[in-house]
């Protein structure tokens, strides 16, 4: 499924055998990421601008204020960036002439792996090496020892897993309904029996939208989350 | 035989996913009523065990898909 999804090569461009070439997603990728960056500095100098963004710091912040217990804004920043470019990643898909990135496995797992990263950075860098603990539940005994720790390290290691294939997989399945409906009204023999396909597919597109914001808030919570598991959780 | 072992994986994945979703939306509703002023804290709460339980969903699509172009 996601192995021949072929993508619409714009610039062929290899490393010594490694395959670098400029294909769509990448090229909506620049743009979302421009987009983020412009919203993000020219804030500083329209107020009308600068009250949007404060908005949005207001709702990241009372989203996840209080499941993130440090004191540091760097989080905060960290959060609203990536809630901003998956939100404007998957709503690139909705756009004419363009597909969200974030429909591809490899953008959800680089992603994921990320967050991954930073959550056992941060854990490393509060706790030291005691940040393995957190692979033993208290109040285990000692003999339990060797069934419980590959438990625990299987459900810590299926977190960037399920991060990624969440939102891949919501963004891919919304695609395909659609293409689906989209067959329907070309293969439907009446006219008036194309009216049920088309308004099948506006209703998905208007809750596209919604999942769409739905997933990008779920990645930044569970990224939220992890991190401050990581910082204060099971210690 | 793909077929069918594609069509059970989605077709149970979507049983459990719409039991789980009414429970969630009950209980909210339930918890709606009990308190009316903590609406912000349910609503936010609901739309993430949406998304947990949809995930599951899609998780048995995934393998359906694989299971169909294998």
């Amino acid at each position: 499924m996601a192995a021949e999804h072929v993508q619409t090569v714009i610039y062929h461009l290899a490393f010594h055998g490694v395959n670098l070439d400029v294909t769509k997603p990448v090229v909506v990728m620049w743009v979302v990421s421009a987009m983020v960056f412009l919203f993000l500095t020219v804030a500083n100098f329209f107020s009308g601008v600068r009250r949007v963004e404060r908005f949005l710091f207001d709702f990241i912040h009372d989203a996840f204020g209080s499941s993130l217990h440090t004191k540091k804004t760097i989080w905060f920043s960290f959060l609203v960036t990536l809630f901003l470019f998956i939100f404007l990643c998957n709503l690139s898909g909705l756009v004419p002439f363009s597909e969200s990135p974030t429909s591809g496995i490899s953008v959800t797992a680089a992603m994921a792996v990320v967050v991954f990263l930073v959550s056992q950075l941060v854990g490393v860098y509060c706790h030291g090496f005691r940040h393995l603990k957190v692979l033993v539940p208290s109040g285990i005994p000692v003999i339990m020892l060797p069934f419980i720790i590959p438990l625990e390290l299987i459900s810590q290691l299926a977190r960037p897993f399920s991060l990624a294939i969440r939102l891949f997989a919501n963004m891919f399945a919304g695609h395909s309904v659609m293409l689906i409906f989209l067959g329907l009204i070309t293969s439907a023999t009446f006219p008036l029996l194309k009216l049920l396909p088309f308004a099948g597919v506006v209703l998905l597109s208007m809750f596209e939208i919604f999942v769409a914001f739905i997933q990008a808030f779920i990645f930044t919570y569970l990224a939220s989350f992890y991190i401050s598991d990581a910082a204060h959780g099971a210690h | 035989m793909n077929a069918i072992g594609a069509g059970i994986s989605i077709a149970l994945a979507a049983l459990g996913v719409s039991f789980s979703l009414a429970i969630v939306y009950f209980k909210t509703l339930d918890s709606i009523t009990r308190q009316p002023d903590l609406l912000g804290s349910f609503r936010v709460l609901m739309f993430i065990g949406f998304a947990f339980i949809e995930a599951i969903a899609l998780y048995a699509l995934v393998v359906s898909f694989s299971i169909i172009n294998s």
